[in-house]
């Protein structure tokens, strides 16, 4: 099976890497040519164009950082390039509106648009584990189910503004538990707790979350690096999630006070280190 | 075997003094409430008349109180327990206290010749009756060393935080961190119903990605039917461990910015449904 993958991040190179480990032929396309390098070393063939990626392929995933390059793929020669009946998955995460937008256009050309965020860092992306959180027609669930187990776990959602809705939740309520995770830290540093200790006791406590797990060492050791996301798209994944609550006329008292938190550390300068960076705010108070 | 007094079988003092008369250690109870002292008695523990007729004649002590002001009550005084201990013995505090308390029984404890640690639990009756409850010990490590497995290991399950004010510190931050996660996960509940996303696909779904936590593993489903009515943790006890969490980052002039929200909300809450499970913070979105 041939396909397409479009955008060498983190997430999409531990994408890839499943894909090439289960014997797929790869054709990938990246904006900036050494990450497409780095993934054609592990044996994807390497394409100058993301129509010239696509073409000819069964299916293509879509793996990018701004929802404008994706929009001009679909309305130009990404989805001219493709077979009719052939699916597009994005795995991005946007808001709903451009979710629904990016569906219409894509069927007006013949192609099928999946929505499938993920619901997992780039660790889990690279171990085939990812969630993947599906909105599309159920039919191409059930036939691509070998394709999408090859490379994490996938979970029907429904429709595409379901799985969208969904992503985004998800997104809230993890990246908040980050915020609250970073407090907890700062204040256990702060109160002389050794990080094993503080590790061992709040694993097995009411505060236990799948971000302390995940990162919080790394805040123990104020470690903003290695990059696994940016804290720049942590704040469009919250900005993202309250505007929709706002859409729906849901007052987030809480989640709008936390998407404001990664907008003052953007706006503090370290939109570009890890997410985790919004635990800098602390130390500067 | 050792002789040991306890002092406080409500609901998490019963289920850890009830496993230690249960395996044989030599205990005797004291409790404001007669019914329940009868009870213990019945289980094979002895009754004592007084806190200081209690103090006098073992070499260990416990106390599991309520409110520091309680627990102040109990220790201190010419009738309390740290007064009447025995020189030399040592007294181990469950309650839930803020760091100056502590500090300060500690610091009487020393006078009087006698031993003082904290071991806060880190979950609910439910744990704690199970002997599985995490128990945050703080003080002098050679004592921690000498009780460790001779008791706190068949009280719960014992880790080493440091001293007194660490031992204090980390249940207070492992309290912040739940209360607020889980008034980000109410958010993010009421959210999702309002996208119509179905109970079932949103709880294994989220179970599955970067947003779970324990506080969603454990109350996402009752919050999802809107069932407060059956308090495992009323609102009130929640929001009186998040103030004193928030007091200890005063003290020390940490700013939490979103502990601190959430101990508004809980505050909030606890005006309105003080008396509702804990998770009656969703009422107020």
């Amino acid at each position: 099976m041939k396909i397409g993958f479009l955008g060498l991040g983190s997430m999409g190179r531990g994408i890839c890497r499943n894909l090439l480990n289960k014997q797929y032929t790869l054709h990938v396309w990246n904006r900036s040519a050494e990450k497409t390098a780095l993934v054609a070393e592990w044996g994807a063939i390497p394409f100058p164009t993301p129509e010239e990626a696509a073409r000819g392929t069964d299916a293509v995933f879509a793996c990018l950082s701004s929802v404008t390059a994706l929009r001009e793929m679909v309305e130009g020669r990404v989805c001219a390039a493709l077979r009719k009946g052939c699916v597009l998955y994005d795995l991005g995460t946007w808001d709903v509106a451009s979710v629904l937008e990016l569906e219409a256009q894509a069927a007006r050309r013949g192609v099928v648009y999946v929505h499938l965020p993920m619901g997992k860092g780039p660790e889990a992306a690279e171990a085939g584990e990812t969630p993947l959180f599906f909105g599309g027609p159920r039919e191409i669930f059930d036939r691509d189910q070998n394709l999408l187990r090859d490379i994490g776990t996938p979970l029907y959602m429904g429709d595409v503004r379901a799985a969208c809705a969904f992503k985004l939740i998800t997104n809230l309520i993890g990246l908040s538990n980050n915020v609250v995770l970073a407090e907890g830290v700062r204040l256990a540093k702060a109160m002389g707790i050794a990080e094993d200790a503080f590790m061992e006791g709040a694993r097995c406590t009411g505060a236990w979350s799948y971000q302390m797990s995940n990162s919080g060492r790394k805040l123990f050791a104020e470690a903003f690096l290695p990059m696994r996301g940016t804290l720049d798209n942590a704040w469009k994944d919250m900005k993202f999630g309250v505007a929709m609550a706002e859409d729906a006329g849901v007052p987030c008292p809480a989640f709008t006070m936390l998407r404001d938190r990664y907008k003052a550390a953007s706006e503090a300068g370290y939109g570009q280190e890890d997410y985790i960076a919004v635990y800098r705010l602390l130390n500067k108070a | 075997m050792m002789k040991i007094g306890f002092i406080g079988l409500g609901k998490m003092g019963s289920g850890i003094c009830a496993n230690l008369v249960k395996k044989g250690f030599d205990v005797v109870v004291y409790d404001i409430n007669p019914a329940t002292v009868r009870s213990f008695v019945d289980m094979g523990a002895a009754a004592a008349a007084s806190v200081k007729d209690l103090a006098r004649q073992v070499e260990v002590s416990v106390t599991c109180v309520p409110m520091p002001k309680d627990a102040a009550a109990v220790l201190l005084g010419p009738d309390g327990v740290l007064e009447n201990l025995p020189v030399g013995a040592t007294h181990f505090d469950l309650s839930t206290l803020d760091i100056d308390s502590v500090q300060q029984f500690e610091a009487e404890a020393r006078k009087l010749g006698k031993h003082y640690m904290v071991i806060p639990m880190g979950k609910g009756p439910a744990v704690a009756a199970a002997g599985e409850v995490p128990l945050f010990a703080g003080g002098d490590r050679a004592i921690y060393d000498m009780f460790e497995d001779s008791l706190l290991k068949h009280m719960g399950k014992p880790v080493y935080m440091g001293d007194v004010q660490a031992g204090e510190a980390m249940k207070l931050i492992a309290n912040l961190m739940g209360m607020s996660i889980n008034a980000i996960c109410s958010e993010g509940i009421k959210l999702a119903k309002r996208m119509g996303i179905p109970k079932e696909s949103f709880i294994a779904s989220i179970t599955d990605s970067g947003a779970f936590s324990y506080q969603f593993m454990n109350t996402a489903s009752g919050t999802f039917d809107e069932d407060f009515d059956h308090p495992v943790f009323t609102v009130n006890l929640a929001f009186k461990d998040i103030r004193l969490g928030v007091e200890m980052a005063d003290r020390i002039n940490q700013p939490v910015p979103v502990m601190t929200a959430a101990r508004d909300q809980f505050k909030a809450a606890a005006e309105k449904y003080g008396d509702e499970n804990f998770t009656a913070t969703f009422k107020m979105l």
